[in-house]
């Protein structure tokens, strides 16, 4: 197995979320945390950065210039199912380990 | 003074304070422990503490222009429109999780209005007032302090300008002036989040004239100096706090901000706590700049308050088991309106907003007294529409002691039973909830809070443009 790539997780600012941000984020980290180190609050050297935004108007997307990591955006509870989907796809490109669905 | 970081440093700093305030005729000596006094504490901790979650690190924090460091966004001098937008969206989120006022929006706004107008006196008169800010600022920063916004004068007659009161001290002014500083007397009325703030930055309540020179003050003042006392207002149901439980409404958060009246009994200010002494032309601006900066913000404190009522409302019409009603979900729809309606002004007002030669951005003033007047009237029909919602139990409900009792709880279980698997419990909760944040002083304090509504109407005299539009009509009507 690889080194665990690290994923980082940037929220915006959570004025008026549709969904329960922090607690979709805490379920993608237990399903994959054998898988990817997850960050919140060092978000520097992130191989993969998380834009998580609490509704369509995706402003945690406006911070993506900061990062050269790819970058994955998220803006609703719809959303979790693609996520975990292109997580378990990036971290079986990098090994070929199977991950659990 | 060592950084405020957590809730626990802010609510230490305050047993630290020895700040003289009083409760109902008697002195207060630990306002941390005091039961009327704790939930306006527990709601400003949350500017403290929702500054430390990464979730909420965009809205709640900003970088100082000043020395680079990352700061509390309620010390922060605006930079863009974007940071305008952000303390918008800022004061909407803490009112979701507070459904209350968390008071420290007054004392970020008192700091932008004089960042600006100091380097303005400057310019005129060429005073230092500027840089003597911009340290003090830097404390402010450095030490995340919780500031009142000191602008609101008691005013004695108001037909009177303050050097024509019977009693000068009817208005905030200076009686002596030394090398060192100035000694000051007067009250300010209506302070939110007095008691439970560690300075006031003082600011003229009105424009003043030359006679009024001594009334031209604004100044920074530790709320523990010498001279200063601390009255606490009495709030509408304010025997609540001193209970616990259901019939308290909003037990930790309390009911809008805590108001104090702040007497200044010959205090002492030392020079570089001067920010305008005097230049009696400038008061006005002062005024007018804080004016604005504070209505720019009732579309998001009270757009948020109104989304938690809202939430409050529809959950009370499902317990009684409403919800399903047309006319129920009209007015509920038409809540969620108002309430994006005042938020959309605020918005509005921010992103109209502009570069003042301080360097410093100002919201839009006619769209910001536009939002602040468009809350004084949405707040009483959001309220109107949870109470015909809600029901009249709202008002005629039995005491959660009555609940709770071995004698008549069994009737208060069977009979305020509403929809199927919901508890007694929770249907008193919530209607206790909407009460709380639905009469009294929660209304009256967004009607007159940052500028009763005729304040408002004098600005839309001022910035209306009714001149132009005269010209338009006449031109669209073939009028010479």
């Amino acid at each position: 197995m690889g080194d665990m790539k690290k994923i980082g997780i940037k929220y915006c600012g959570g004025c008026n979320p549709f969904y329960e941000r922090v607690e979709m984020i805490q379920r993608v980290q237990s399903l994959l945390k054998d898988r990817f180190i997850f960050s919140v609050d060092d978000l520097r050297d992130s191989d993969i950065m998380v834009f998580v935004s609490g509704c369509p108007r995706a402003c945690a997307d406006k911070h993506s210039g900061n990062f050269e990591a790819s970058s994955l955006s998220i803006l609703g509870e719809d959303d979790f199912e693609s996520l975990i989907k292109r997580l378990t796809a990036i971290d079986q490109e990098c090994d070929g380990s199977y991950l659990p669905g | 003074m060592k950084r405020i970081v957590t809730k626990e440093d802010y609510i230490q700093s305050l047993k630290d304070l020895h700040h003289v305030v009083y409760y109902n005729g008697k002195r207060v000596e630990d306002v941390t422990e005091h039961p009327a006094l704790r939930p306006h504490i527990n709601s400003a901790s949350l500017t403290y503490e929702l500054a430390l979650r990464p979730e909420h690190e965009d809205l709640m924090t900003a970088t100082s222009h000043l020395t680079g460091r990352k700061i509390n966004r309620f010390t922060h001098i605006h930079q863009s429109v974007d940071d305008l937008i952000k303390k918008v969206r800022m004061l909407r989120l803490i009112a979701h999780e507070t459904g209350s006022c968390f008071q420290r929006c007054v004392g970020l706004d008192a700091l932008n209005a004089t960042y600006m107008t100091t380097y303005d006196i400057d310019q005129k008169y060429k005073t230092d007032y500027f840089e003597r800010f911009k340290k003090y600022l830097v404390h402010v920063q450095d030490s995340n302090v919780m500031l009142v916004g000191g602008m609101t004068d008691v005013k004695g007659d108001r037909s009177l300008p303050p050097a024509k009161q019977s009693d000068p001290d009817l208005f905030t002014h200076v009686v002596e002036r030394h090398s060192d500083g100035i000694v000051i007397r007067g009250a300010k009325a209506h302070m939110t989040g007095g008691v439970n703030s560690h300075e006031i930055l003082i600011m003229p309540t009105q424009t003043m004239r030359e006679e009024d020179k001594d009334y031209a003050l604004a100044c920074a003042i530790p709320l523990n100096a010498a001279g200063v006392v601390l009255i606490f207002g009495r709030q509408t149901n304010e025997e609540r706090k001193f209970e616990e439980g259901i019939d308290v409404g909003n037990p930790l958060y309390g009911l809008v901000g805590g108001e104090a009246l702040i007497v200044f009994e010959n205090v002492f200010v030392p020079w570089e706590r001067v920010f305008l002494c005097g230049e009696y032309d400038m008061a006005g601006l002062l005024v007018e700049r804080f004016a604005t900066l504070h209505r720019q913000n009732y579309g998001g404190c009270k757009g948020g308050v109104s989304d938690v009522l809202a939430g409050a409302t529809a959950l009370a019409a499902e317990y009684q088991g409403t919800a399903g009603a047309s006319h129920v979900k009209e007015k509920l729809a038409e809540m969620i309106h108002l309430a994006e309606t005042i938020y959309s002004g605020s918005v509005a007002c921010s992103a109209m907003g502009y570069k003042t030669p301080s360097g410093a951005y100002y919201p839009d003033p006619l769209l910001a007294n536009t939002t602040k007047h468009n809350v004084t009237r949405h707040i009483y029909e959001i309220a109107r529409l949870a109470h015909d919602i809600a029901g009249g139990i709202v008002a005629t409900m039995p005491f959660e002691g009555d609940l709770k009792s071995s004698e008549v709880g069994r009737y208060v279980k069977k009979y305020l039973a509403g929809a199927k698997g919901i508890p007694v419990e929770a249907r008193m909760k919530i209607l206790r909830l909407i009460e709380n944040m639905s009469g009294g002083t929660a209304l009256v304090e967004s009607m007159h809070g940052a500028g009763s509504p005729q304040t408002q109407k004098v600005m839309y005299g001022r910035l209306g443009n009714l001149e132009q539009k005269k010209r338009w009509a006449k031109r669209i009507a073939g009028i010479e």
